[in-house]
């Protein structure tokens, strides 16, 4: 793939991926976008290694969560946790109520609830493509999912 | 509210222009991907795969030669000059004999 080619690229996905990691960040970002870019730029060196077993894109979000929980584990602490940081990227989100409604509702989840039910829901993904972007079965998935959709539903409906 | 009407509604949209050109100021500064350890092995096989088969182009064409020229020797009456010749080698041992 050419550099023209992983240009085309990135405007294609840079926003789900970006959506995607500002969620799991809890709205946070400059954190979201710095794992994004860090993302996108071992996808660019890698790009020999990618074999065509699923798409593109499944790939680069499959790199970005392994970026995210590295980014985790480095900080010490969750993340998606951390809403000190002022959001305030200069081409990124409408931060307003309706985001802080959503990310109030994720903190009722479990970190991989949060993860399947942003990727379904969210991102459109599959079953399958949400199998291979987070490393767990596909019956692991459902089970996360049904999980998330039933306390997001409580959640909601005692809004 | 349904979940599938709570994500829509609360699907941000992200403007990529700022990120974009950041993200092409880096990989400007990072240096070309380098080759997989897979592809210098696949190059390798093929290459190998390249030099058996030269190699075995070689031995052909030496067996087709060998054959040619059995086959010239032998319509050329190669073996009937070398029985006709068997009397003449005989004769010389026998002049040689009597010497020891």
């Amino acid at each position: 793939m050419s550099r023209e080619e992983f240009n085309t690229f990135v405007t294609q996905q840079q926003e789900p991926l970006r959506r995607f990691l500002l969620n799991v960040c809890g709205g946070d970002s400059y954190i979201a976008d710095e794992i994004a870019e860090e993302a996108f730029v071992r996808a660019y060196l890698n790009l020999n290694s990618f074999r065509g077993g699923c798409k593109m894109s499944t790939w680069l979000f499959r790199i970005a969560y392994n970026c995210f929980y590295d980014s985790v584990r480095k900080r010490g602490r969750e993340v998606e946790l951390g809403a000190a940081r002022d959001i305030a990227s200069e081409d990124l989100v409408q931060c307003n109520e309706r985001q802080e409604e959503l990310h109030s509702a994720l903190k009722q989840l479990t970190a991989p609830q949060r993860d399947v039910i942003l990727l379904f829901y969210m991102e459109d993904k599959q079953i399958r493509e949400i199998s291979q972007i987070t490393g767990m079965n596909e019956n692991t998935v459902k089970s996360h999912l049904r999980r998330a959709k039933q306390t997001m539903k409580t959640y909601l409906t005692n809004l | 509210m349904q979940l599938e009407e709570f994500f829509d509604t609360h699907r941000q949209s992200i403007d990529g222009t700022g990120f974009e050109s950041r993200l092409a100021n880096r990989l400007d500064a990072t240096p070309r991907p380098e080759e997989s350890l897979a592809e210098t092995y696949s190059k390798l096989e093929e290459r190998l795969e390249t030099q058996d088969r030269v190699a075995l182009g070689q031995r052909l064409v030496v067996f087709f030669c060998s054959m040619a020229g059995f086959a010239a020797f032998l319509f050329a009456g190669g073996y009937a000059a070398i029985v006709s010749a068997f009397p003449a080698i005989a004769n010389f041992f026998a002049a040689i004999r009597p010497a020891f």
